[in-house]
């Protein structure tokens, strides 16, 4: 009796060290990193901090297809640094609502004024073509 | 402003690009550019393309934008003001998504062609009486007059557009709702767009002197 006891308790034991796992499908916030180029930022480091703290809440690097993801716990504003191993790296603001769902994330400035940059080049192009076109009637 | 494409009826956008490019032939034959003056509308088209581009979030949920139309209109005339806000529509509608491409005759018609004629006709109305007044009206005229008329559109979709049970097929809310969500706002705009206009049309006199419309 003593012997099975012994067992038991040696059993239980080596159950709380068990590696226990559950597969489930939750919201998750997937970030995804390039370069200006278009080339990938795979397998490069990256902290995750939740608000307000400076231990990092979640550490790794990205996946093959240069991104990762994370199940946020708090709302409020996360913060993502990533490190390319070429010293280039990114520090991303991502705000989190109070679902724990993504409400909205800090654009980088080349992807905010792309466009404005794009607009107005096209447009100074088209009057220069037009200016040249005119200079070269009135000759 | 810009109305993105799936909003409007094909018996809407059809008839309103027809009349746009009508208008739009119609002003390359009546524009006389003088090539010394295509460096200025240049900038101010690049002005109000990235004044276009910037919403201003207004109360109820709504956002409006400046648009340089009453500027242009001062600055080069009707005609000419009227082409180059087409070509910025034009960029915008094919490239940036900023209003469908089915929307560009609809936004010809309201914001180049009736934005332009009436920020004209009131700058000229009133200028005798006083010119900041003139330009503040111009201003004013060239950001409402197209809410108006985008308004209008939207709100009569309904009543073009609608299956057998009478759902709406395109943009679904009627003249009560488009009129007060998108005019209001606007004539609150407005002010900002007139005093940007004054003092637009005043720097553009004092230093550039060349550019702007002499008649």
């Amino acid at each position: 009796m003593r012997l099975f006891l012994a067992l038991l308790a040696l059993v239980s034991l080596l159950s709380a060290h068990d590696l226990v796992h559950r597969v489930s499908h939750s919201e998750c916030i997937a970030v995804s990193f390039a370069y200006a180029d278009q080339s990938d930022f795979s397998y490069q480091a990256y902290e995750l901090y939740a608000p307000g703290e400076t231990i990092p809440y979640q550490v790794g690097r990205t996946d093959k297809t240069s991104s990762l993801c994370f199940r946020p716990t708090k709302q409020g504003v996360w913060t993502l640094k990533a490190f390319g191993e070429d010293g280039h790296g990114a520090s991303v603001e991502i705000t989190v609502n109070e679902h724990l769902a993504l409400s909205g994330y800090a654009q980088p400035l080349y992807e905010k004024f792309q466009k404005i940059f794009v607009g107005l080049a096209l447009i100074f192009a088209l009057f220069c073509t037009l200016y040249l076109y005119k200079k070269r009637r009135s000759k | 402003m810009h109305i993105p494409d799936g909003f409007l009826s094909p018996a809407t956008y059809l008839p309103a690009t027809a009349v746009a490019a009508g208008l739009i032939i119609l002003a390359l034959k009546r524009t006389e550019l003088d090539a010394d003056r295509i460096a200025g509308i240049a900038a101010i088209s690049a002005f109000s393309f990235v004044a276009m581009l910037f919403a201003i979030p207004m109360p109820g949920g709504t956002s409006v934008h400046l648009g340089g139309v009453g500027l242009m209109a001062v600055l080069f005339g009707p005609w000419t003001a009227f082409g180059a806000l087409s070509l910025v529509l034009l960029v915008q509608a094919l490239l940036f998504g900023e209003g469908g491409v089915t929307a560009y005759g609809v936004h010809v018609i309201a914001i180049a062609f009736a934005g332009t004629l009436s920020a004209y006709g009131i700058y000229h109305f009133l200028k005798r009486v006083s010119e900041s007044i003139a330009l503040f009206a111009a201003g004013w005229m060239g950001l409402v007059v197209p809410a108006v008329i985008v308004a209008a559109v939207l709100g009569i979709q309904p009543l073009i557009a609608h299956d057998a049970w009478g759902k709406p097929l395109f943009f679904p809310f009627g003249l009560e709702v488009t009129l007060p969500s998108i005019v209001i706002p606007h004539l609150i705009a407005g002010v900002a767009e007139g005093a940007v206009t004054v003092m637009m049309v005043r720097f553009v006199k004092r230093y550039f002197k060349g550019v702007f419309y002499a008649a």
